[in-house]
């Protein structure tokens, strides 16, 4: 049986990174944990540490300062580890695709460093926290499923 | 002390040293200073009141303009210092050396304009990556995005601005 | 909330001796982006510069613009102007009430805060569409009206929500906790706040009495009565109440905007933005963001500086750290809710031992947390029932 990923499913602890977002994602991803959507009755934890995490929860699109950082993190992140993008910046940079700082979405940055990085895009600007939940479960079913 | 007075006390008080006023509507008064002034007029404006709400630099093609915007908040006006850094050095005096306010926004114009603040008491990058390179400033006209770079060309045509002028062509 | 910021404090033992910080993480690009976009463009990207304080940067822009070309808004986008900026004012409080509370290990209070601000955020939602961008602002008016016939639901609505935001309020200000841990901490003088420059409430709380809405008015603020919050000491205590009554402030200045809405346009509709130059600053909830916009007649600007309040607010962490207790340091740049507003992680080097380490926000969590039980203790005050 693989652990692993029985906890992944029954109770993901994500460790939340924020890229060069505008903040408002992050807002909607702590909106989660409050009383009135309350992901931590469905056993979802904010790690501490990325050592301790099952999924990432992204926001922001990359920013070039903050790059080397993202990267860092998900190395340091046991694998299996699913990378949730939240946002419209976290999946394609949104509307700031022009702006100077930024080198990339966040799955070409993450994919610079493990190519088979599982990657779950949940769009929005910002997603509803509703959204949120949603994708998270949704993204987290499937990959399970497909590395089971 | 009443705005209308604020503002004539500003213009005898540093009468000869100002190149330009311009007052555009009754809050807001925009003053052009050498660099030889820009210690002694900052200084005044701190003196009489003004809190220093920012400082814009602009690339106007001869010189980097470095705007101090400082706010009477109880008279309701706005007085700007603009204070040219001439091209190619781009050398003025720092306002940081007694104004702590100035400090980092004066540290920001440096990393996007190139323009030096002589004698700022931290002059180390604020705003760009550690791996930006230097002497690009993105906030130039001739700043090139897609080869992150300064052409040296007169202006830069931006991306929005193409695609808009080339729809109107289209009709 | 994770941003990343970069603190470095230097200690000798508990103590803070210097303080430093590495911003740019945050950095897009977005002012170099504006002179590619037109006059109507631009206010989307702006709402997207701060996601807290997405209607205070549109709303600074209009000022700017409106600077230039002179154009009169109607009354009602004035007023509409005004019910939004409140509306921000409030969920935003709200929200750094709670992390207040996270941060010194008062969960209930960050529970409780966010759970009260949902109410708030689903009335964003009715009016502008949205609960936290709302796209409403445009030069000369609005983009959006809010439906005649729906304003007396809206007005109820927001009595409402006022009562648990009364509740919040007195019990952290009568809080025996809060009382005992916020108080004398991380003061920032009125002195340090003038060379500093600060803004919004953290100028407020150390009796710096500048407040954008009545030192220019704008939007409905001349339209209405209402009253600026100031406190003298200049701690953490006194920052809390400049936001909480400042929020009561707020359901009242949207109520009375609500009671003088009248049937009438919402667009003046200005066609040319004539070459000249521009300032408008408004009061976001942190403080006051501030744009200078300059033009040469075109639909693009020349040149759009765009200063949040945190700029200004943040360099002044210094003074408020340095000398205090390095579990207070947090609490410290917490009290300025800086617009990236939580840190990742501080770099703290002990000068003394020669030594050096990263903590993590767990960590300084962690010390956070231990004073106030110390403080607890040493002043024999009861803990809540629901702490953890």
């Amino acid at each position: 049986m693989n652990w692993k990923l029985w906890g992944l499913t029954k109770s993901p602890w994500v460790y939340h990174v924020n890229t060069g977002a505008c903040n408002n994602c992050d807002i909607e991803i702590v909106d989660c944990l409050t009383p009135r959507f309350d992901i931590e009755r469905f056993g979802m934890v904010l790690a501490p540490t990325p050592r301790h995490a099952d999924a990432l929860l992204v926001t922001g699109g990359v920013t070039q300062q903050a790059k080397p950082r993202l990267q860092e993190v998900y190395r340091q992140a046991a694998k299996p580890c699913i990378v949730l993008c939240v946002g419209a910046c976290a999946c394609t940079m949104g509307i700031f695709a022009e702006c100077y700082h930024m080198v990339g979405p966040v799955d070409k940055v993450i994919r610079e460093v493990d190519p088979n990085a599982i990657i779950v895009y949940i769009p929005g600007c910002p997603p509803k926290p509703e959204a949120i939940i949603a994708g998270a479960v949704k993204g987290l079913q499937t990959a399970c499923a497909a590395l089971s | 002390m009443d705005r209308r007075k604020l503002v004539e006390a500003v213009k005898t008080d540093l009468g000869d040293v100002l190149a330009d006023v311009v007052e555009p509507n009754p809050r807001r008064v925009y003053l052009t200073v050498e660099p030889d002034h820009t210690l002694a007029v900052n200084r005044y404006m701190v003196d009489k009141g003004g809190r220093l709400a920012t400082a814009s630099g602009v690339d106007c093609r001869d010189w980097i303009e470095v705007c101090y915007h400082y706010c009477f908040d109880s008279l309701n006006v706005v007085i700007t210092v603009k204070v040219r850094a001439y091209k190619p050095e781009c050398e003025v005096q720092s306002v940081a050396q007694f104004l702590p306010a100035a400090s980092f926004i004066e540290r920001e114009i440096n990393d996007l304009l190139g323009a030096t603040f002589l004698n700022h008491p931290d002059p180390r990058r604020l705003i760009l990556a550690d791996d930006w390179p230097d002497g690009v400033y993105p906030l130039r006209k001739d700043y090139d995005s897609e080869t992150h770079s300064n052409t040296g060309r007169a202006v830069s045509p931006g991306l929005g601005r193409a695609r808009v002028l080339s729809a109107l062509r289209r009709g | 909330m994770e941003e990343p910021e970069f603190f470095q404090l230097y200690v000798e033992g508990e103590r803070v001796v210097d303080a430093d910080v590495r911003i740019s993480y945050n950095h897009r690009g977005i002012e170099q982006r504006c002179e590619t976009l037109t006059y109507d463009q631009i206010p989307f990207i702006l709402a997207r510069v701060c996601g807290i304080c997405s209607a205070s940067h549109p709303m600074a822009f209009c000022k700017a613009v409106e600077d230039i070309c002179d154009v009169d808004v109607p009354p009602r986008a004035k007023l509409i102007r005004s019910i939004i900026c409140e509306l921000e004012r409030i969920h935003s409080h709200m929200l750094w009430v709670g992390l207040a509370g996270h941060f010194i290990g008062y969960n209930t209070v960050f529970m409780w805060a966010w759970r009260y601000r949902e109410p708030i955020l689903d009335l964003c939602e009715r009016v502008t569409g949205s609960r936290n961008h709302y796209e409403n602002f445009k030069v000369g008016g609005c983009r959006r009206d809010i439906p005649q016939d729906s304003i007396p639901d809206i007005l109820r609505e927001v009595r409402e929500v006022a009562k648990p935001v009364r509740m919040l309020t007195d019990a952290v200000l009568d809080d025996p906790v809060l009382n005992v841990r916020l108080r004398g901490v991380a003061v920032l003088t009125e002195e340090a706040g003038r060379e500093y420059a600060v803004t919004g409430p953290t100028a407020r709380g150390s009796n710096i009495p500048i407040d954008a809405r009545r030192d220019e008015p704008y939007a409905a603020y001349d339209m209405v009565d209402w009253d600026v919050v100031v406190q003298p000491e200049g701690d953490v205590f006194a920052k809390t109440v400049v936001r909480l009554l400042e929020t009561l402030e707020a359901c009242t200045i949207i109520e009375r905007c609500l009671e003088k809405m009248e049937p009438g346009e919402i667009d003046n509709e200005p066609r040319r933005i004539p070459a000249g130059e521009g300032i408008g600053h408004g009061e976001a909830p942190r403080g006051e963001t501030f744009h200078y916009v300059r033009s040469d007649g075109t639909n693009y600007p020349v040149r759009y500086k765009v200063r949040a309040p945190t700029y200004v607010n943040l360099p002044a962490f210094k003074p408020q750290i340095i000398g205090g207790e390095l579990a207070d340091a947090m609490l410290g740049v917490a009290a300025m809710d800086p617009c990236y507003s939580c840190t990742e992680r501080m770099a703290v080097v002990d000068r003394k031992r020669n030594l050096e380490g990263i903590l993590t926000m767990k960590d300084l969590l962690a010390l956070s947390h231990e004073k106030t039980a110390r403080l607890l203790k040493h002043h024999n005050v009861k803990s809540p029932a629901a702490q953890c």
